[in-house]
Formats: structure tokens, C-alpha cells, sequence
């Protein structure tokens, strides 16, 4: 025999189910994107953890000009040294057959039995390089799926001048490249960069490197000191072009992995968690004020002789299973949108498998936030009734103390009576409102902040592409090169405009701290790369001094005026005091600038250039792919058209992604709160909307008295989130800000206006479906109830 | 009362005294409602014929659950049939629509009801404002709650108001537009015999000033004989009629 209350929690939990799912949605949507986060991130770490271990990647890297292979004894020999692979890495232009397009190569020099101990590559289709076989390759995992390149494929590769051909023999995935990005690009573009991996005395010989090296990957012994090891290792080098060792944190791959998991990371602890409680929030203010239309029933069982006990028990169980409901499916939503955040990383990170994990603390800590708040809200509201006698509580809450308005007083009212209501109302209960209020204020700035990943990318791309390299292609040589070497790229077909670039990587030192990176030399009146300051206005080339990335004085904690210690890591290592005479606001990287011909008095050379930035005409495109094609100094060509497309398609797809599921998820909850308010409104008006109704108001004047205060909640609410929505992004970029990006915090007007309407929707969807109800509203019913 | 009578309304034949069929402004043939719970109908009305009178004032006798609310709320637009007819006037009753019958209450019909049905955030005077906003023919709320004797009460609060007060209210509320028809469900169900008093001679004076048809549902004999006719419902049924050849002022009444 099932107890009446049981009976009675079945019949509430139907009666009420468009409350129960809505509410079950607003604390679903927390728990999805907190869940869904939160796995993809730790999928994210786990799996570089793990690989990291299982392929043993280095943590020290070195590159040199050309060192004797006979200097391994001396590097292994370092203390702290556990093991050193010797290679030769070279960057070379790549040509696929039958397409026009030149590719950048990086090829890697293999060991004669074909298998790095360090840095192991794991292969995905094919089989590894015959020791010996001067003519097969691996190629990597993300160029391959790309350029459709498969086991027997042939790609050539410009090898200091001569064409060399390779079939390739397999796909494989490496830990240095599992984010692979060409050299200077911000992104992987899979397409134009690929790894390859060959015989590595064919290709020493080809760079007449016979019994020399030019990279080193070293592995540290349990508990060495990553900083010794290099100091030593940047000494033994030094006589042989060595450029400055680096460990992990600067190694490419890792650096963008890193920077992308700890985004992710910050993505997944900063947003998620401001849904969830958000979400509990509004959900505890919900389920507070259901709770309190029931007061009259609990009377009603106090009266009967119920304890508050067991009376607790039924509304606990009434709790539990909405928010129950909500939990199981907020978990699923979760794990669906983790999935698919996890499918959308793969092409990005070349793992040799990318698996789900979901940590267990991430479904129990949502689940616990939700049933916390539920909870609360369920003691505090029944705590409300249980301190009123049951006599008390049997009657309707008294009326609160209804205002008169002097504007509206005696009878040359202005205000019909009916409006009255809505003011008196409102003004008599101001705090009724603020739930819905807040409800929609902080849904609105959790769509902006949804949207605004894409305003950002349109961003970058507006500032990176446009003002900052205003040029259609860059060719890097294969080695800095004199500045004939420039002209002879101005003269190749359908070049109009032809500007040196010259990057020098350097280490820049103060008292206290130093940082490596690259000083870029710059014509004095360059056009096509400029210097933007944070308004993005152009900030001229001075003839002395250095200019910084704003992050890299703020890093070195250097001020214009200041002078700091300049090593350039090349040739004769120039060691110069440079004062800082500007700021610049990078969006990507940290880099120094200087005028060309103040870098080339350093240098003490006539000026040279490791790139060229040129202005094509776009009719002379193809021509002008030929002739880089046939040039042997060059070493790769960057298309601008190309890097802007590959990065709208890549990181747009990934953003697109889980902005659309952040959105979707913030309308949800604004939908939710909006719509159980109405529907408790409704419920609490029920009586005085029927009376209306009896005295002959039309269902649409009726309608328009009980969403009247909606709308205005509404109107309010929509432009205190949009006011919101503005500071959030300016704190969430400041959490996002990474060594290699800073996130402009603009959001486009269009996006303010999408949530605005966004949210406005999810309200007037809710007065819409209330509506209904409203138009079945028992006029005879409520006149068989008291008072 | 002779049986004669009963029999000439259950056949639908022009009722004998007060009620000219001539001047029917309500006419009800056949009128049936019935509820079905399950296998079993209820009958809450069945094949009832009534003709009311332009001015006339009614009481509706009659135990609990025999149709008297199902029967007013048809009147009053408020409730739909099974089958049968009902008018007044020229408004078809049954079979119209949800805008119809609203303009119907709007225009013509004034309801009170045991449970007042005040807005609690409305003073008085706004209560009755909020008919008068939307009616066409109205008089000042002011007027209105003059007819009721609550001219001193304009600016207070039902939590402010005793039980026949607020009535009182409703009244003013029910009257304010000039209806045509004047609809009252036991409006001296929840007062003592005093207050009830001063509400039914409101009901009065308001019936008699405006001439307006009213129809009051009560549980109190006494009070029918402030009517023009008693009907007497049974089962769904008018089981009996009375015809008073005087109306007796609500004054004059005890129980
Ligand atoms: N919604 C309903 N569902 C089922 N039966 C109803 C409903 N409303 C009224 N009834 C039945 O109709 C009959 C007449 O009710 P009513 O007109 O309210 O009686 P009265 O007003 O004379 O007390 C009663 O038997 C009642 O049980
Ligand atoms: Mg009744």
C-alpha cells in the first residue's frame, strides 16, 4: 500500500512537470558544461602524460650550426645526463605531386636502425624506415591526413638545393610535434607543414653534415637539474654556432600543448563553474519559492497530525527527484559534450589516441553542488512554514503592506486599476522579482562570454592578418641570407612589394630575470609588418632602441627609458645595453623589434634577411608558387590567404564547438528561470487572474497583467547582463592570457545583441508556453476556494 | 403554491405570476450539464426550461449539489453545457465562444460570490475601478461604493475590511458597470445575520435603482422572500416554484 504522501510526491512531481523539467534543465545545463570541461581538459592532460612518458620525450633541447657527432661523449658525459640523441634537423620546401602548392618540410635525421630511443615515434599506418634506405620517410600524422598522403606516396623535398624523392613508407605521431606548427606560425596548418622522418646519414650528407650533428634531445636523469645540464650544454655547443639550449617550456609543441591545456584548464575552472553555481543558485531560489506555494498543503498535513519530519521527508523526495532528474541528465549531456569537445581537439593534438577520461570528483562534486542547493533551499523554505502555526499557515500569507500612490490617489486616477495591481505589487514585494531579475542578468553575460570566443578569433584574425602582416606571403630562406637575396625574390613573378625580415633569436637579460626569443629586424618605413599599439595604431620603426611586446616588458618588468642586455645567439654573439624606446601590443608571441640597420650594426654585417614579406598580385599567384618552387635558398613560403583560412577552419571549429554548447546551455538556464517564475507567478495569481476574467477582461488583457512584470524583469535584467557580460570578459581574458596569446576582451556588438535577443527569446518562449496554460485558467474552480 | 405551476416550467410553458414571457430577457430550454467520472454520468443540471424576466429578482432554493452554481455560472457566461440552450437576450449562452462570453460578462453581467474575490493589492475604490476601466456604461466607483454605504472606506485595503465589507465591495464591484444582470452565489454564505443583512439590501437597492435582473443563489429560505420568485432545485431539476406576490425589504429579514 503506497502512503498518500507517496501518492501525493508522484501526483505533485506530474502535475508540476513543466516546472520540474525546466528547473532539471537549468541545473543540467551547470552540470554539462562543468562536466564537460572539466573531462575534455583532463582528457587533454592524462593523455599528454601519458604519451609523453610511453614515447620517453625529451626535456632538453639544443640546435647548433654543425657540431662533431664525436661531442656526444661530452654531452652524454654531462652530470644529469641520462640520454642524448644526436641528429640532424633541417627545414626544406616540400613539393606533392601534381600540386603547385609548396609545402614546408621539417626532416629528421633517424638513427641508422631507424628508431629514436628518445622522442619514439608511434606509427599509425605503414611501417618504419629500412635502416639504411636512403629513400623512404615518415611523415607526420596530420600532414598525412591533410595532403591525403599514404604508405607509398612520394613527396619530394629540397634538400640544400637538390631534389630528393621519397616514398613514404608510414604515418607516425611523435611527441615534438603533437601540436605541429611551422616555424613563426601561431598554428598548425597541416596542410603547409609537415614532419619527416629519413635516413639520417642520407641526410646528413645532403646538408654536408657527414659525422655532425645540428639538434640535440637530451633526457635528464631522475632528479638533474634541467638548468645545469643546459648551462653546460650551451658551453660545449658555443664554439660550434650553438644556439641557446631550452627545455620543455620552450619547446614548440609543448609550449602550444601546455598553453592550449592550461587554456582548456582555465576554460574548464573558470566558466563551468559559474554555470554550476549560477545554475544552483537560481535553482535554490526556484525550488525555495515552489516550496512556498505549498504552504497551505503542509498546513494542511501539519493539521492532520504530521510531523515536520516526515512532512520534510516528502519534500526532500520531492527535491531529490528534480534534482535528480536534472543531475542525470546534466551527467549525460556532460559526457555527449565532452565526447564531442574531445573530437574536436583530434586534429589539433596528434596523440597516437586521445581518450576519454572523466575523473571521478567531477560528476560527484556537480552533483553534490545541486543537491546542496536544492537542499538548502528545501530547509530554508520549509523552515519558513514550519515557525507559523498551522492555523496561520492555512490562511494565505498575509498581504504585505500595499502602498498608496500619490500620483495615483482618489478617483482622477491616471492608472487604471488593473495596472495598479502590477505596481502595487512589484513595489510591495520588491525582492519577488529579483530572482527572475538575476536569473536572466547572469544568463545573458554566460552568452556573451559564450559568443565572445568568436569575436576574439575574428579579432586576431582582423589584427594579425590585416594590421600586422599586411603582406599576401612570407618566403624564409634557408639560412639568413644578404640582401640581393631580397631582390632576387622582389624580381619573381608577380611580386609588386618586397620587405626583408630578419629574425635574430636572441636572450634578453635584466638584474633580476632573462627571456629568449627573437629580435626582428624591420625596414624604418616597413608596410607590410607593422607595429600596432593597444588602440592598433601603427607605432613607427625608431632607429635606436628597442621596441617590446607590452607582455615582454611587463615579464621582464622593463618600462620605456629602461635599458636591457641584448645577446644575439648567432655568428660572433653580440652582447649590447639597448634601451627600450616602445611598447607594442603583440597579440601573439613576445618579441623585441629593432630598425634593421641598427640589428645589422649589431651584427656587424650589411644586413640580411631570414625572410622575405612580399605583396603578390593575386592574378600571378600561381606564377609566383612556381618560381618559389624553383628557387633553392628558399625554405619555406608562408600564404597568407591560406593561414587565415586554415585558422578560422581549425581553431573556428573548435571554438564554434563548445561557444554554440556554452550558448545552448545559457539559454537553457535563462529559459528555466524565466519560465518557472512565470509559472509560479501564474500560480500565485491564479485567483485574482480568474476574477479578472469572471468581471470580463479579455485573456489577452489578462496576459498582459501577469507578464507585464516578466517583461519588465526582462528589460531590466537584459541590459544589467549585457552591462555584466562586458566586465566578465575583461576578467575572463585576464584568466586566459597565456605567454603566447593575449585575447583582446572585445566583444562584437552583434554578439550583445545575439544574447540580448538570445535570452529575450527563452523569456517570451516561457510566456508563451505559461500563456497556454493561461487561456485554460479555471474560472469556476477558483470560485469554489476561499480566500 | 399550486402544482400546476411546477408543471408549466418543466413543460416550458409560460410560468404563471410575476414573469411575462414577453419580457424573458433569460431563455433556458432543455439545458443539460453532466460530468463523466469514469463509467457513470452526473448529472449536475438536466433538461431544465427556465424564462427570467427583464427586473426580475430571483432566489435559487435548493441542497447542496443540485445544480444551482452549474446553472448560475451557465447564466453567466462563466460555464458551458451539454446540451440544451440558453440566452439572454439575443447572446447565445451555450455553444459560443471563449470572446463571446468574455464580451458578454464584460458588457452585461455583474457576479458576487461567497468568497469575495477581491484583489488584495487593490483598495476598494481600485476593485471597483477595475470594472469601471473596462465597462461602457459605468458610474463612479465612488457612487458605487455609496450604494453599498461604504463612501467611508474608499482607500482601505480588503485586509483592511470585515467579511461584510468586503462584500460590500464586491457588490460595488458587481454594480458598478450598470449591469443588466446581477449574478449572486450565496453572497450571505460566510457572514452573520446582520452583516448578511446590510450586503442583501444592497443587493436590493441596487436590484430596485438600476432595475437590473438578479438572480441570488442561497442556502437560507428566509432570504426568499426578498424575491419576485423562488425556484427550487432538485437533482438538476426546477423542483418547485413560488411566486411572491410582494417582495419583502431585506430589511425586514431574521434568521
Ligand atoms: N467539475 C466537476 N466535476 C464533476 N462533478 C461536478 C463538477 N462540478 C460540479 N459537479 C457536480 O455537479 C453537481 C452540481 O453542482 P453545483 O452546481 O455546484 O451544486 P450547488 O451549487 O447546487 O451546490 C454536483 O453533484 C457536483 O458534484
Ligand atoms: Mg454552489
Amino acid at each position: 500500500m503506497v502512503s498518500a504522501l507517496v501518492t501525493k510526491l508522484g501526483r505533485d512531481l506530474w502535475a508540476m512537470r513543466g516546472q520540474t523539467l525546466t528547473i532539471a534543465l537549468v541545473i543540467a545545463s551547470g552540470i554539462a558544461v562543468f562536466v564537460a570541461s572539466l573531462s575534455a581538459y583532463h582528457s587533454l592532460v592524462a593523455s599528454q602524460a601519458d604519451y609523453y612518458v610511453v614515447s620517453r620525450f625529451a626535456d632538453v633541447f639544443a640546435s647548433s650550426r654543425r657540431a662533431p657527432l664525436a661531442l656526444g661523449e661530452r654531452i652524454r658525459a654531462i652530470e644529469g645526463v641520462a640520454e642524448a640523441d644526436l641528429r640532424v634537423v633541417e627545414d626544406a620546401v616540400i613539393e606533392l605531386p601534381g600540386d603547385p602548392l609548396p609545402r614546408t618540410g621539417r626532416l629528421i635525421g633517424l638513427p641508422p636502425d631507424g628508431r629514436p630511443t628518445l622522442n619514439r615515434l608511434h606509427l599509425l599506418s605503414g611501417r618504419a624506415v629500412e635502416p639504411g634506405a636512403r629513400d623512404e620517410a615518415l611523415v607526420s600524422a596530420g600532414f598525412a591526413e591533410a595532403n591525403r598522403i599514404r604508405p607509398g606516396a612520394i613527396v619530394r623535398a629540397r634538400l640544400s638545393g637538390r631534389l630528393a624523392a621519397y616514398t613514404v613508407v608510414g604515418v607516425a605521431v611523435s611527441p615534438e610535434y603533437v601540436y605541429a606548427a611551422a616555424p613563426g606560425d601561431p598554428l598548425p596548418d597541416d596542410r603547409r607543414f609537415g614532419v619527416l622522418w629519413v635516413d639520417g646519414e642520407s641526410l646528413a650528407t645532403a646538408y654536408d653534415m657527414d659525422g655532425a650533428f645540428d639538434d640535440v634531445a637530451i633526457a635528464l636523469a631522475p632528479g638533474a637539474s634541467a638548468r645545469a645540464v643546459m648551462d653546460e650544454l650551451d658551453r660545449l655547443l658555443a664554439r660550434y654556432g650553438g644556439l641557446v639550449s631550452y627545455d620543455r617550456s620552450r619547446q614548440t609543441s609543448h609550449q602550444f600543448l601546455s598553453d592550449e591545456i592550461v587554456q582548456q584548464g582555465t576554460m574548464a575552472t573558470t566558466i563551468p563553474p559559474i554555470f554550476l553555481l549560477v545554475a544552483a543558485f537560481l535553482l535554490n531560489g526556484v525550488i525555495g519559492r515552489l516550496i512556498g506555494t505549498q504552504r497551505e498543503q503542509i498546513a494542511v498535513l501539519k493539521a492532520l497530525g504530521y510531523g515536520d519530519r516526515e512532512i520534510t521527508r516528502h519534500y526532500v523526495g520531492f527535491v531529490v527527484a528534480v534534482v535528480g532528474l536534472g543531475i542525470g541528465l546534466g551527467l549525460g549531456l556532460g559526457l555527449l559534450f565532452g565526447e564531442l569537445m574531445m573530437a574536436s581537439y583530434r586534429p589539433f593534438f596528434r596523440f597516437p589516441s586521445l581518450d576519454y577520461t572523466l575523473r571521478p570528483w567531477v560528476p560527484l562534486v556537480a552533483a553534490s553542488i545541486a543537491l546542496g542547493a536544492g537542499l538548502a533551499a528545501t530547509a530554508g523554505a520549509l523552515r519558513a512554514v514550519f515557525r507559523l502555526e498551522p492555523a496561520a499557515a492555512m490562511r494565505p500569507p498575509a498581504p504585505p503592506a500595499y502602498r498608496h500612490f500619490l500620483f495615483a490617489h482618489g478617483s482622477n486616477a491616471r492608472v487604471s486599476a488593473a495596472w495598479m495591481m502590477v505596481l502595487r505589487e512589484a513595489s510591495a514585494r520588491p525582492f519577488r522579482s529579483a530572482l527572475t531579475l538575476f536569473g536572466v542578468a547572469v544568463s545573458v553575460p554566460l552568452v556573451v562570454m559564450s559568443l565572445f570566443w568568436g569575436d576574439a578569433i575574428d579579432l586576431m584574425i582582423d589584427v594579425q592578418f590585416a594590421a600586422v602582416e599586411r603582406g599576401d606571403a612570407v618566403v624564409t630562406f634557408v639560412e639568413p641570407a644578404p640582401t640581393r637575396a631580397v631582390r632576387a625574390v622582389a624580381r619573381l613573378p608577380g611580386v609588386l612589394l618586397a620587405e626583408p625580415l630578419r629574425a635574430e633569436p636572441a636572450v634578453l637579460r635584466t638584474d633580476r630575470d632573462d627571456y629568449r626569443t627573437a629580435v626582428v629586424g624591420l625596414p624604418a618605413e616597413s608596410t607590410l609588418r607593422r607595429l600596432l599599439d593597444a588602440d592598433l595604431r601603427p607605432v613607427a620603426v625608431p632607429a635606436e632602441g628597442l621596441v617590446l611586446s607590452s607582455r615582454l616588458a611587463e615579464r621582464l618588468h622593463l618600462r620605456v627609458g629602461d635599458a636591457v642586455e641584448v645577446e644575439i645567439l648567432r655568428d660572433r654573439r653580440p652582447v649590447e645595453r639597448v634601451t627600450v624606446t616602445g611598447l607594442v601590443d603583440d597579440l601573439i608571441g613576445l618579441s623585441a623589434y629593432m630598425s634593421e640597420t641598427a640589428l645589422a650594426r649589431m651584427m656587424r654585417d650589411s644586413g640580411r634577411a631570414g625572410a622575405v614579406s612580399v605583396r603578390l598580385d593575386p592574378r600571378a599567384e600561381g606564377a609566383f608558387q612556381a618560381g618559389v618552387l624553383a628557387s633553392p635558398r628558399i625554405a619555406s613560403l608562408g600564404i597568407k590567404s591560406l593561414a587565415v583560412e586554415n585558422f578560422r577552419r581549425s581553431t573556428g571549429a573548435v571554438v564554434t564547438m563548445v561557444a554554440s554548447v556554452f550558448a545552448l546551455f545559457a539559454v537553457s538556464i535563462a529559459f528555466g528561470v524565466v519560465y518557472n517564475n512565470v509559472r509560479i507567478a501564474l500560480q500565485e495569481k491564479s485567483r485574482e487572474l480568474a476574477t479578472l476574467r469572471i468581471i470580463g477582461f479579455t485573456r489577452l488583457e489578462v496576459a498582459r497583467l501577469l507578464f507585464a512584470s516578466s517583461a519588465i524583469e526582462l528589460a531590466v535584467g537584459i541590459p544589467l547582463g549585457l552591462v555584466l557580460g562586458y566586465h566578465w570578459v575583461r576578467i575572463l581574458v585576464l584568466a586566459f592570457e597565456t605567454e603566447m596569446f593575449r585575447i583582446p576582451p572585445i566583444v562584437a556588438p552583434a554578439s550583445y545583441l545575439w544574447s540580448a535577443l538570445a535570452v529575450a527569446a527563452a523569456g517570451f518562449v516561457s510566456m508563451a508556453i505559461v500563456g497556454r496554460r493561461l487561456a485554460r485558467l479555471d474560472m469556476i474552480g477558483v470560485l469554489k476556494e476561499r480566500d | 403554491m399550486p402544482p400546476a405551476s411546477d408543471l408549466s416550467i418543466s413543460t416550458g410553458v409560460a410560468p404563471a405570476g410575476a414573469a411575462m414571457p414577453s419580457d424573458a430577457v433569460f431563455t433556458v430550454r432543455g439545458l443539460t450539464k453532466s460530468y463523466r467520472m469514469g463509467e457513470t454520468e452526473i448529472f449536475a443540471l438536466r433538461d431544465l426550461d427556465l424564462d427570467i424576466a427583464r427586473g426580475e429578482f430571483v432566489v435559487l432554493l435548493g441542497p447542496s449539489g443540485s445544480g444551482k452554481s452549474t446553472l448560475l455560472n451557465i447564466l453567466g457566461g462563466l460555464d458551458s453545457a451539454t446540451s440544451g440552450d440558453a440566452h439572454w437576450r439575443d447572446h447565445r449562452l451555450v455553444g459560443a465562444s471563449q470572446a463571446e462570453l468574455t464580451r458578454y460578462r464584460r458588457e452585461h453581467v455583474g457576479f458576487v460570490f461567497q468568497f469575495y474575490n477581491l484583489i488584495p493589492s487593490l483598495t476598494a475604490r481600485e476593485n471597483v475601478q477595475l470594472v469601471t476601466d473596462i465597462a461602457v456604461t459605468a458610474m463612479a466607483p465612488e457612487e458605487a461604493l455609496a450604494m453599498v454605504g461604504l463612501s467611508e472606506r474608499l482607500d482601505h485595503f480588503p485586509a483592511q475590511l470585515s467579511g461584510g465589507e468586503q462584500q460590500r465591495v464586491a457588490i460595488a464591484r458587481a454594480i458598478a458597470k450598470q449591469p443588466d444582470v446581477l449574478l449572486c452565489d450565496e453572497p450571505t454564505g460566510a457572514l452573520d445575520a446582520p452583516t448578511g443583512v446590510t450586503v442583501l439590501s444592497a443587493i436590493e437597492t441596487v436590484s430596485r435603482r438600476l432595475g437590473t435582473t438578479t438572480i441570488v443563489i442561497t442556502h437560507n429560505s428566509v432570504i426568499a422572500a426578498m424575491a419576485d420568485r423562488v425556484l427550487h432545485l432538485a437533482g438538476g431539476r426546477i423542483a418547485r416554484v413560488e411566486v411572491n406576490p410582494a417582495r419583502r425589504p431585506a430589511t425586514e429579514l431574521q434568521w
